[in-house]
């Protein structure tokens, strides 16, 4: 429906259209077409119908001029009023068309990856260390509105490839892995262990844990002796089951021992050559005669004769080892314990460590090959499949775990369990979904699913991975719901995670994330802009900005507010007594401060390394806040007459005044100057001036409507009463951060939508917000 | 298949079959690279005409700028008169500089395209450690947008592909271990590594599965990244050559005087040459507008690119002709490093082409019909050089582009709006 309607007005207006061009044919198209591209615009481009939707914000620039009358130029234009009025009726219906129709597309949603703010904080979310391994990085570039996080420009170089394996490589360092804890990391880094190592670490810690079930001084020297007794005693008593508890606890031989050993000790148990040699004295004594010494002597004899085949063995060449190794594993075996005797004896987590241990070593040595491989897959398997959940921010198929699983017990057999375990952590954070953000893509124009939403969601709003609540809503299909989606994003905006927002949207936005490396101040005539002064005109900016997010306020205040949040070295700065040393709010007094243009950031970064630039301030403010960019200077700008500038006499003001005489200049600099002028007050680092080179200052800018704007309270009432551009430029802003993508002409609706819920709900920040997230955009996929 | 080896080949391919571009090294047998390095320089805000201009023909008194070529100007070519689709200056004017390419305001894709080093590097550095080498005094203009252009664009000369930036190496110590000190890490064991990078294409291509088409160039992008660090660990390629026993390590850090700083930078693309690690380099001496660069050594006071604007102000241009005259002077010392060089009966500037050009022509006029460029080395002996070249106006700088890949044996025809080859 929504499609056919769309149609239907395509069809209606090209019929009014063909008025339209046959105007800018007249006009415009002398200096505005291919080859002379005036203005940088191209006016030849309304082919057909589409072109006028693709070209939105043409038409908008194009109205613009129109209706304030700043093109056609005065010199060339011979264009009546009344054609004038029936460029701007045409132009001003056709956008209001445009702007308010959804056309139902999602636009592109190219996989992207993770921008360097966000790769630091996904691995600390995943690993719970901020180990800042993005200081490595080469830098981002920014695309589409300006952001870094813009899907057409992060792609993967040979270069950066290197860099993220050498960061995945120095994340194994940091990780640990247990069969049955699974994986953790730590602050202090580690070697993985060798196979070998390994191989004798389980060794140990078998031996450790069934250390714990013979008696602290138990040897088979000491033991075999008794036991022979106790055995013996077994055998003259009538071979009695009811004897057997009173017997262990006399000679104090454990049950097991015991049984066995009687066993062993029948004359039916099957023993070697040499052994039944060995054993024949104790056979011999007589019950009914019964010596006790003679008993003992025997038994130690046999003691001995055990002892002395084990240290023989080496000696004894190959093919005559045979009857001795049986001989020592027969007894090895009375004092060993039975899988199913340990599980009684110990407690089940021991046990488990013990199994585990065991697990571990044959599969070390045998790998796919080893029995037990399948409980060696089912013990690791869900360490493996947690981490991958954590790593991709969304659980991994199930084929994804098991050919993981069976890569890990391979590089297990390869190289020992815990290189297998660091191999792993490295491919998991060089791996695309890690390194990516990553959606499933079949089809188009698909809704996102709830875990994608999530994921939206959170590196929208806080830069970084979702928290447990998003993904437990997530889990259960709720997050996608409206009023729980509301309400979630309600809570992420008053999260404190919510400073990403200032961080990196308001800093990128407002271009305040260049303060903190700018290094075009002079150093010689401003020592005082010192990097600890750059870091508070940042803070300063960026704390406004937060201020306006959590408390979800007017986001007119980024223009005009009465207060600010300064700590003592930059209220110094701005010549303002009182209050404590660090950043708390300040009420103002005057109007000389408050709002983004009276901040020493956004001052000093439009200043050039001497002077400042009414030129860069003014085109800030075109670009950044209203966003009305003017073209580029075109190219062979007529060099001004020398004397004139040669003559020192001219302020700059009159020199830019001169620059205005020049048509090529003039169209521009009209804009531009007048903006710039009101902040002459203050200096290149933003301090507030009465003179500049001993003579007043003169902040006034005058329009080219011949109304004058006086002063820093003057600029904020005249952007005030341009509010509109503002606010659209704000949510353009907005959207794309959000989309992490360019301005397409079908999200012009999402956009006016915005702009016209901040006027409906007292320009909070929060609709604007809410208005995005709900956008078909944002819920959908390609 | 005697191009590579079995193992790389089933390495390579993980089973399965790709259409990705290493994958052409195959086939084309007949393509044999020629022993011909290309470098590529920028410096940014263009020159002072009545100071870059000599006169025509064979080089004799050099203009004021141009004096630092003095002792190699037997080498070099000046060119002038070849222009470049993009008109405006400075942001786009960085961007389109190599790609050649018509870049227009609006900004989604960006537009840029595939820039002449990494086109030639495709074909040259098969067979080297690295396929390119991207080095950069300065490092990039932050987020945002000037006059509806991406800043991004006023900070990247080599483009992977109309939207990708190549990130470059700023710390030469960085540079340095990357280029010698052997790609394998130190903890890992060889099979450690190998088994790793095996697994982690295995990644890479399941991932095909799961994405649309758009994506799959990213696929790719990952991938050849991957290959291109397997490359050097396998030592799949045999040409390079230990370094010179002179070499020295550069310091940490990045040097504070621009001159220790950019004569290191030249010393890593001369031994990067020498020692046959790539084929192809590029370096940014600056980025659009300023750079934040310290000049005072040189009396210049103030913003490079403010200057340049001097609007006939005397001392502006003495600032920016000096300047200029300093990357001139970083340009002719690479060109002397490469002839110290020798190869053969050949010096390595015999074997080198070296361009070097600006955003602009005129930057005080942010004129840019046409752009300053200079041109030096032999290429392997075919190119004459010592003059000055005046192109009829509206000649593509992008035929020269084509003329310096064909020079290095590079099977290309077509760059941009190029109309045949120049060199």
């Amino acid at each position: 429906m929504k499609a056919f309607f769309f149609l239907v007005l395509l069809c209606t207006f090209s019929l009014q259209a063909s008025p339209f061009k046959q105007m800018l044919d007249k006009h415009c198209v002398e200096c505005h077409r291919p080859d002379e591209m005036k203005g940088d615009v191209d006016l030849t481009i309304f082919k057909d119908k589409q072109s006028f939707y693709v070209n939105y914000d043409l038409l908008i620039n194009i109205y613009d001029e129109v209706e304030s009358g700043s093109m056609p130029p005065e010199e060339d234009s011979k264009m009546t009023s009344t054609e004038r009025k029936s460029v701007t009726d045409f132009l001003g219906s056709t956008i209001h068309k445009l702007g308010s129709t959804s056309t139902n597309q999602t636009g592109p949603t190219k996989i992207r990856r993770l921008t360097s703010y966000e790769y630091d904080s996904t691995v600390k979310a995943v690993t719970g260390l901020d180990l800042k391994l993005s200081k490595g990085f080469a830098a981002d570039g920014a695309g589409g509105e300006g952001f870094y996080n813009d899907s057409a420009i992060l792609g993967v170089s040979p270069l950066q490839f290197e860099q993220y394996l050498a960061a995945a490589e120095v994340i194994s360092t940091h990780s640990n892995f247990d069969t049955i804890k699974g994986f953790s990391f730590s602050q202090k880094p580690s070697d993985p262990k060798t196979k070998k190592e390994t191989l004798a670490n389980i060794e140990e810690g078998s031996n450790r844990l069934l250390k714990e079930l013979y008696p602290k001084d138990f040897s088979i020297k000491a033991y075999l002796p008794r036991l022979m007794l106790a055995v013996n005693e077994f055998f003259r008593n009538g071979r009695k089951k009811e004897l057997l508890s009173g017997i262990y606890k006399k000679y104090n031989i454990n049950k097991y021992f015991l049984a066995r050993g009687i066993n062993y000790f029948s004359s039916s148990y099957k023993k070697g050559i040499i052994e039944r040699d060995f054993i024949r004295p104790w056979f011999e004594l007589k019950t009914e005669k019964y010596d006790e010494n003679k008993a003992k002597e025997v038994s130690r004899e046999f003691t001995e004769n055990y002892l002395a085949s084990l240290e023989k063995i080496p000696e004894i060449k190959e093919i005559k080892r045979q009857p001795y190794i049986t001989f020592i594993n027969n007894i090895k075996e009375i004092f060993s314990f039975t899988d199913k005797e340990l599980i009684t004896l110990i407690d089940k987590d021991k046990i488990n460590k013990f199994q585990n241990l065991k697990v571990t070593r044959d599969v070390i040595e045998n790998g796919m090959r080893s029995k037990y491989r399948s409980s060696f897959a089912r013990q690791i398997m869900p360490h493996i499949r947690s981490m991958m959940t954590k790593a991709y921010r969304k659980p991994p198929t199930e084929q994804e775990v098991v050919k993981m699983t069976k890569d890990f017990i391979n590089t297990t057999s390869r190289f020992g369990v815990s290189v297998a375990a660091k191999l792993f952590i490295i491919r998991t954070f060089v791996h695309m979904k890690f390194i990516y953000r990553h959606e499933k893509k079949y089809g188009k124009n698909v809704k996102i699913t709830d875990y994608e939403l999530a994921s939206r969601l959170s590196y929208f709003l806080w830069s970084t991975v979702p928290d447990k609540e998003l993904v437990e809503l997530a889990s259960k299909k709720q997050l996608s719901k409206p009023d729980i989606l509301k309400q979630q994003v309600k809570r992420m905006i008053k999260d404190k995670k919510s400073s990403a927002l200032a961080k990196h949207f308001a800093a990128q936005w407002l271009q305040f994330d260049k303060i903190k490396t700018f290094d075009h101040i002079s150093k010689e005539e401003y020592p005082e802009f010192t990097k600890d002064l750059a870091k508070d005109m940042w803070r300063e900016s960026a704390i406004c900005f937060e201020y306006i997010v959590k408390n979800d306020r007017s986001v007119l205040e980024i223009i005009d507010a009465d207060y600010t949040f300064l700590n003592s070295r930059l209220r110094r700065h701005y010549g303002i007594g009182g209050g404590h040393s660090g950043f708390s709010k300040v009420m103002l007094r005057d109007k000389k401060r408050g709002g983004i243009l009276g901040h020493a950031s956004f001052l000093t970064v439009t200043s050039t390394p001497l002077r400042t630039s009414p030129v860069l301030r003014g085109n800030w403010i075109l670009n950044n806040l209203l966003g009305t960019p003017v073209p580029p200077a075109p190219p062979n700008v007529e060099a001004l007459p020398e004397e004139e500038v040669v003559s020192k006499a001219l302020t700059l003001k009159e020199q830019l005044k001169n620059h205005r005489k020049s048509t090529q200049c003039r169209g521009c600099h009209q804009k531009i100057d007048p903006l710039g002028f009101t902040l002459e007050h203050y200096d290149v680092l933003g301090r507030w001036r009465d003179k500049y080179k001993k003579a007043p200052i003169d902040d006034n800018g005058e329009l080219l409507s011949a109304k004058t704007i006086e002063g820093l309270s003057g600029l904020k009432k005249y952007i005030n009463k341009n509010k509109d551009s503002y606010l659209k430029n704000m949510s353009r802003k907005l959207f794309s951060y959000a989309l992490g993508r360019s301005v397409e002409y079908y999200d012009f609706y999402v956009i006016n939508n915005m702009v016209k819920s901040l006027k409906e709900d007292d320009y909070r920040f929060s609709s604007m917000v809410f208005e995005v997230v709900n956008s078909y955009q944002f819920l959908h996929k390609n | 298949m005697k191009n590579l080896n079995r193992r790389t080949v089933l390495r390579g391919l993980g089973g399965l079959t790709l259409g990705l571009p290493w994958l052409e090294a195959m086939g084309q047998s007949s393509f044999s690279p020629k022993n011909v390095r290309l470098a590529y320089l920028f410096f940014p805000n263009g020159v002072i005409p009545e100071h870059w201009t000599p006169g025509r023909g064979k080089l004799d008194k050099l203009p004021k700028t141009l004096t630092p070529l003095e002792p190699v100007k037997n080498m070099v070519n000046v060119h002038t008169g070849l222009t470049h689709p993009t008109k405006y200056s400075h942001v786009p004017g960085v961007a389109s500089f190599l790609s050649g390419a018509q870049i227009k305001k609006g900004v989604g894709e960006l537009g840029v395209g595939k820039s002449a080093d990494i086109l030639a590097s495709e074909h040259l550095g098969k067979y080297t450690s690295f396929s390119s080498l991207e080095l950069s005094l300065v490092g990039t203009l932050g987020s945002g947008l000037e006059h509806g252009y991406i800043h991004t664009m006023g900070a990247y000369i080599s483009w992977l592909d109309k939207r990708t930036p190549l990130p470059r190496e700023r710390v030469p110590l960085n540079a340095n271990h990357r280029l010698f000190k052997g790609a394998r890490k130190s903890v890992r064991t060889p099979e450690e590594t190998d088994s790793l990078l095996d697994y982690v294409k295995e990644d890479v291509i399941a991932m095909k599965r799961s994405l649309g088409k758009e994506d799959l160039y990213r696929i790719d992008q990952y991938f050849s990244s991957i290959r291109s660090l397997e490359k050097r660990i396998l030592k799949a390629t045999k040409g390079d050559m230990p370094l010179p026993r002179d070499a020295r390590k550069p310091q940490s850090g990045i040097p504070k005087d621009v001159r220790v700083y950019s004569d290191l930078m030249l010393d890593i693309m001369v031994l990067a040459f020498q020692t046959n690690r790539t084929k192809v380099a590029s370096l940014m001496l600056g980025l659009a507008w300023g750079n934040g660069l310290d000049f005072g050594f040189l009396g210049v006071q103030g913003d490079i690119h403010i200057n340049s604007h001097h609007n006939n102000d005397p001392t502006k241009i003495k600032y920016t002709e000096a300047v200029t005259r300093y990357h001139v002077s970083v340009y002719s010392r690479f060109l002397q490093k490469l002839q110290a060089v020798k190869e053969g009966d050949k010096t390595l500037l015999d074997n080198s082409l070296v361009l070097i050009g600006s955003d602009l022509w005129d930057g005080n006029r942010h004129s840019s019909d046409q752009r300053a460029i200079l041109v030096g080395g032999k290429g392997g002996g075919s190119v004459s050089t010592g003059n000055h070249i005046v192109h009829a106006q509206g000649k593509p700088l992008n035929n020269l582009y084509v003329g310096m890949m064909k020079t290095a044996g590079c099977p290309v025809s077509k760059f941009g709006n190029s109309t045949g080859a120049l060199i």
